[in-house]
């Protein structure tokens, strides 16, 4: 596996077949941190990271590995776009390796946006404060996340500055307790719906996989790959009236791509 | 065929077609300044459009792409026409479809989900104004606000003055409805496959923006701003660099190099004004007693020219001059939001932050940046109708390539045009560069190819110090033809996606990758 730091840009260039976890100890040799990537299952690569569909908009601040700079290479093509933080530069093409995208290559190598590493708390909202963990989100830009089959949202709550310990406190006020950040994803369908829906989309056996400043992601664990007509009916039933939601999955297999740019909804 | 005839023939009554010899003219350009350059010195290459709709509804918007995908007649979706690069000229005539009619606005699930929807007509002042009537802000303060719209944000790629704090408008965005060639309507990111990034940037080749669902946030109540002045941009951009890769979340975070500091004027906030334009008023005072008005105005046109053309006509003495003169930089820094506590917290981590390294001067200089924060693309008329031809660029890196980036272009350039430059739009991993850049020449036709010269040259510099061409300008007809630069490759990927997704290439042909002539 060959790789490259750079420290000041906080950015780390790995093969893509390498796993999520050899990538965030590659950062964290070199005192950086990709807590971002919380939605990763055991022994996950990069590539299969970057295939799947994301389970939250990739909203500001942008914590996703979908920030990354791709080099691309395959019969027709090598493509690689360049090492800026945004650009203007026409469509995303990006978009095209990503998720159930019409791939034209195999992603060889990703450079993925890390941040400095810092100790951090991880703090379990209940459900029936779903309305601070929205906030604490949106203002703070702390990244939330699962916390194994409980249905809590968990925030990561970076410390040494005021105002982490201004995010800790609010979320202490509102009920939020200390949790151990080690768990593990489970296999599973489900929905990621606009906070609206978020308490009509909880059922028995939810998991609660990982909420952003719009959306959460409300999870459904299933045994095998081939997703069970019976979740994909749970997770479609509870998409139903949100214009925002979207059908979503973990380690599971999804139809071939169509290669259209969007769904026909008229 | 008669363009106009066969869009009434399909639209509904309340949409309007316009052929106009003022309506073509005013849609065969956006606000790129070679247009003006060009037009000065009578090379005005551009084709106006055969006409121009005004939809009253998205079923108009429907009726159009069906009508011009049967005939193969070009369609170029206009929104504020506010863009810098030529994104919306007509480079093959057709159709201009003006969407500053579909302004609807659903914000029922603010309160919840910190989601509206809106659609691609609203002027981005309109909406923040409607949004802060409700509590609420997109975030997104581009200087052009006042006539630029959401649709035009999306199919560019916008960025607003709070970037730092909110993001650009493709961090904002959760999806786009669009039309696309067979003018169906469509969702971008519904399905296991999210082609949100696709539509946004696609400047209009890939399909018509109708509206977009997007992330709103409560209104900021309190602001907090400051300034610091800075020995030079290298210890500005490692406190900027700090502040973001520490987690901080500022809104305005801005370095000016030496001379947009000197020029800015906002080093300077806080001490007594000085008379406005002191200089040509003086000139016009003097001319005024000895002549009539009309007359006393082209004298003092006439000096401005002949004493910017001595100073500026030599621009790389100016520029090493500036350099060796002016020996400080400003930083402005500010944090906005919804609670007291919550700004003062943030301001307490933020400045002390720069108070550590930089020269605290007060709350001056950020609200002084405050007050005019739109004023600066207002300045630039009076000086091309001086002589002048004056434009801006905005590039972006990575840190570790940023102070690089920017003496690379700022000697390219050097020799050309007088050039300054500030740095903003800031991210844990880089920054953009915004370069401001004036030149005169003795007649029209010098000017615009001393303008072209300075642009090939500032490109090239770019992509050879392997920083992105642009960060929130867009692609339009200017930087079209180095677009592999940024997308190494990009044409072999862009080329299938485009012929699946017009088939018949009438969707703003002629732009992205598929660019009819270099036009510069």
């Amino acid at each position: 596996m060959s790789a490259a730091v750079d420290s000041k840009s906080c950015t780390i260039t790995i093969d893509a077949s390498a796993t999520v976890d050899e990538a965030k100890q590659l950062a964290a040799d070199h005192g950086l941190s990709l807590d971002y990537v919380v939605d990763a299952f055991a022994g996950e690569t990069l590539t299969d990271a970057l295939a799947r569909p994301a389970l939250l908009p990739p909203l500001w601040p942008p914590h996703t590995l979908r920030a990354a700079t791709l080099e691309v290479h395959a019969p027709s093509v090598a493509y690689s776009n360049v090492r800026a933080p945004r650009t203007a530069s026409g469509p995303d093409l990006r978009a095209l390796f990503f998720e159930q995208g019409p791939h034209a290559g195999a992603v060889e190598r990703v450079t993925l946006r890390c941040e400095p590493a810092a100790e951090a708390r991880w703090l379990a909202i209940p459900p029936d404060a779903s309305d601070v963990a929205r906030d604490v989100v949106s203002r703070f830009g702390t990244v939330v996340t699962l916390h194994g089959s409980k249905r809590a949202v968990v925030a990561r709550v970076r410390r040494g500055s005021a105002i982490a310990a201004l995010a800790e406190r609010t979320l202490a006020a509102a009920g939020a307790f200390m949790v151990d950040p080690t768990w593990t994803r489970p296999r599973a369908v489900g929905v990621s719906v606009s906070w609206a829906h978020f308490e009509r989309a909880l059922s028995d056996g939810c998991y609660v996989a990982c909420a952003g400043p719009t959306h959460v992601a409300v999870m459904h664990s299933c045994s095998r790959r081939r997703v069970p007509k019976a979740a994909m009916t749970w997770a479609t039933s509870a998409a139903e009236g949100d214009p925002t939601a979207r059908i979503v999955g973990i380690d599971v297999d999804w139809a071939p791509p169509s290669g259209a740019l969007g769904e026909v909804v008229r | 065929m008669n363009v106009a005839a066969g869009l009434r023939g399909v639209l509904s009554d309340s949409a309007r077609v316009s052929e106009t010899e003022g309506d073509r003219a005013l849609y065969s350009r956006d606000c790129w300044p070679y247009l003006n350059v060009a037009a000065r010195s009578g090379r005005h290459a551009v084709r106006p459009p055969d006409c121009v709709v005004f939809p009253a509804s998205i079923d108009d918007v429907v009726a159009t792409v069906k009508w011009c995908a049967s005939t193969g007649t070009p369609l170029v979706p206009v929104g504020g026409g506010s863009g810098v690069a030529g994104a919306t000229v007509p480079v093959l005539g057709g159709v201009a479809i003006d969407m500053k009619r579909l302004d609807a606005l659903d914000t029922s699930l603010a309160a919840s989900s910190n989601l509206i929807w809106a659609e691609a007509g609203w002027v981005g002042a309109r909406l923040e104004h409607e949004l802060t009537r409700q509590g609420l802000t997109l975030g997104h303060f581009p200087s052009s606000i006042l006539c630029s719209t959401l649709g035009g944000y999306l199919a560019t790629r916008s960025a607003g003055q709070l970037s730092s704090r909110h993001g650009k408008i493709e961090d904002m965005v959760v999806r786009v409805r669009f039309v696309d060639a067979h003018g169906e309507i469509r969702d971008s990111a519904v399905g296991p496959w999210d082609a949100t990034q696709l539509l946004v940037g696609s400047e209009g080749a890939l399909g018509v923006i109708l509206g977009a669902w997007l992330r709103v946030e409560p209104a900021p109540t309190h602001r907090r701003y400051r300034g610091y002045a800075c020995p030079n941009v290298h210890a500005g951009l490692e406190v900027m660099r700090e502040a973001m890769q520490a987690g901080l979340r500022p809104a305005v975070v801005r370095l000016y190099d030496e001379f947009d500091t000197y020029i800015s004027g906002a080093r300077k906030a806080g001490r007594p004004k000085k008379e406005p334009g002191r200089l040509a008023a003086r000139i016009k005072a003097w001319a005024g007693d000895r002549m009539p008005p009309a007359e006393a105005k082209q004298v003092a046109l006439r000096a401005a020219n002949g004493l910017m053309s001595r100073s500026l006509g030599g621009p790389l003495a100016l520029n090493f001059g500036a350099e060796r003169i002016y020996d400080e930089c400003l930083l402005i820094l500010g944090v906005e939001e919804s609670t007291a506590e919550h700004a003062d917290t943030h301001a307490e981590d933020l400045f002390g932050l720069a108070g550590r390294s930089l020269k605290d001067l007060g709350t001056a200089p950020g609200e002084h940046w405050y007050e005019n924060r739109y004023a600066v693309s207002y300045k630039m008329s009076p000086l091309v109708t001086a002589g002048l031809f004056v434009d801006t660029m905005e590039v972006a890196t990575s840190w570790e390539n940023i102070e690089n980036l920017y003496h690379a272009v700022k000697s390219a350039m050097a020799r050309h045009v007088f050039i300054m430059a500030h740095f903003s739009h800031v991210y844990a991993s880089g920054c953009s560069i915004y370069f401001t850049f004036a030149g005169f020449a003795r007649t029209d036709d010098e000017a615009r190819r001393a303008y072209v010269r300075c642009w090939e040259a500032a490109m090239s510099a770019v992509v050879a110090a392997g920083g992105s061409l642009t960060h929130h300008h867009g692609v339009g007809l200017m930087k079209a033809p180095l677009l592999d630069a940024d997308h190494r490759g990009g044409r072999a990927l862009y080329d299938p996606m485009k012929a699946a997704a017009d088939p018949e290439n009438f969707m703003n042909p002629g732009k992205l990758w598929h660019t009819v002539e270099a036009f510069l």
